[in-house]
């Protein structure tokens, strides 16, 4: 119960209406997707663009990373997709690139940050200041979770919720939001390839 | 729980429950979110200029137990099947004696082309019958469904179709879901076909890799699967295709703006944090 008490001084309607920002802004993507509003890259670009409007209003502020998180980052991506590889159960499909390799990993680098610095950025902070370290990750990594079924529906919560888990870890490993954005930027860009 | 407690016991948590889902849900995206790219639609051969070819089809033996039809599932073999068959347990009438259901989905030249709109995708054969050949039906009420993608990934809407008698027949309860997957309760089986309303856009090849040969020689060359064509005007009405008003996209801009305004108002005297 210690974990989950209010701290003095802290309160939960900044991560309440973080957490609304976020998923107005799904539910947003997820209406330009299937009104066919554009092609999946630019309505990313611009869910990234909304993403960062949402992290920088709940809180985030951009500030030196740590070096280690750079390794930190790199490392915990490698895993994300070390784990893909070896419990791949059928062979490589094949892939029909949404757009050229440039614009799509643009998009895929901003989508991909921005959700970091939302949920293992300000919204991870704002919970650990009024609820706890324990709350912060579990609340952020069902978020992460939930977010993306609207797109690809709910088969994808245990390995999204999994997802989460590890990248909060990353983020209390690191210290900061660097190492979780740069891992999920490095998972997500291998798609390209697996 | 300490910070060291927390850091440890979810990277441990979280690589658990990747490796269980990875291995429990094969369907699963190859990584784990972002811009995905589609994994190629696959035509039947010849596939329409710059597009891949070598649709596949499926086949099952399933043994029936005790004279009941056991859960039936069958699908093509790409990553996200192409066509899909379902029924729930004893959602089959089976000839009596039957001892094994014989299940079959391959993608086939098309017959015909709809009245109201146009095939996008291949037509997919479906047959269902006991081990003599004899054609297996199912009730209405046991909801045994097919699933078909569409060679477009992104459709706002769509139906299933069935050739019958010479003509194409939209299938009673057909839905639509977002990824270009289309699914109908049947009662019988055959060829089916995923139907878009209206002409089909001119960089689409769909109607004519399933139509006549004629047609196919005179398709233009198609998009990207993954980038469909712009939708037509009709889809970017005030109420298109998709059930969604013209209105809900600024609506809930305005109503994003004002609450995240609302949350930078009550979270700007917080702490700030960095990287």
């Amino acid at each position: 119960m210690t974990a989950i008490a209010l701290r003095p001084g802290g309160h939960v309607g900044g991560p309440v209406i973080t957490a609304a920002g976020l998923g107005l802004v799904v539910a947003m993507r997820w209406a330009a997707t299937v009104s066919g509003a554009a092609d999946a890259v630019a309505i990313g670009s611009v869910f990234g663009v909304g993403l960062l409007a949402v992290a920088v209003l709940g809180g985030w502020r951009p500030a030196r990373a740590r070096a280690s998180s750079l390794v930190i980052g790199v490392a915990g991506g490698t895993v994300l997709i070390g784990l893909a590889v070896v419990t791949r159960s059928g062979p490589v499909p094949a892939l029909s690139p949404a757009a050229s390799f440039g614009p799509w990993a643009a998009a895929t680098i901003l989508v991909a940050t921005a959700e970091e610095l939302v949920l293992r950025g300000a919204l991870f902070d704002a919970i650990d200041d009024s609820l706890g370290v324990t709350v912060a990750v579990i609340v952020t990594a069902v978020l992460f979770a939930v977010m993306h079924v609207p797109l690809y529906g709910w088969h994808v919560v245990p390995l999204d919720l999994g997802v989460g888990l590890w990248l909060a870890g990353l983020r209390l490993a690191s210290g900061g939001v660097a190492a979780p954005a740069i891992a999920h930027t490095v998972a997500d860009l291998a798609t390209w390839w697996l | 729980m300490t910070r060291r407690g927390a850091t440890v016991s979810a990277l441990g948590t979280g690589m658990l429950v990747i490796l269980a889902a990875r291995l429990l849900v094969p369907s699963a995206p190859p990584l784990y979110d972002g811009v995905v790219p589609l994994e190629a639609y696959h035509w039947l051969d010849p596939p329409p200029p710059g597009q891949h070819g070598g649709a596949k089809g499926a086949a099952a033996v399933i043994p029936v137990p005790g004279g009941k039809s056991p859960f039936v599932a069958v699908a093509t073999p790409e990553l996200e099947p192409q066509a899909q068959m379902e029924a729930p347990p004893e959602g089959l009438t089976l000839p009596p004696g039957t001892t094994t259901i014989k299940v079959s989905i391959e993608p086939i030249p098309g017959e015909g082309i709809p009245t109201d709109g146009h095939i996008d995708g291949n037509v997919y054969r479906f047959t269902v019958t006991d081990q003599s050949g004899t054609p297996i039906t199912a009730p209405a009420s046991a909801e045994v469904s097919i699933v078909l993608r569409a060679a477009h990934p992104t459709l706002p809407k769509a139906t299933i179709e069935r050739y019958v008698d010479g003509t194409w027949q939209p299938s009673n309860a057909s839905s639509s879901d977002f990824g270009g997957t289309f699914l109908a309760t049947v009662t019988d089986f055959g060829d089916f076909a995923v139907v878009v309303p209206g002409p089909a856009p001119s960089t689409s090849s769909s109607a004519a890799a399933t139509a006549s040969s004629a047609e196919s020689a005179t398709a233009a060359p198609v998009a990207t699967p993954g980038v469909p064509p712009t939708p037509p005007a009709s889809n970017t009405a005030a109420t298109d295709d998709s059930g969604l008003p013209g209105w809900l996209l600024p609506a809930l801009a305005v109503l994003a703006l004002g609450v995240i305004t609302i949350g930078y108002r009550a979270t700007r005297h917080s702490r700030r944090k960095g990287w």
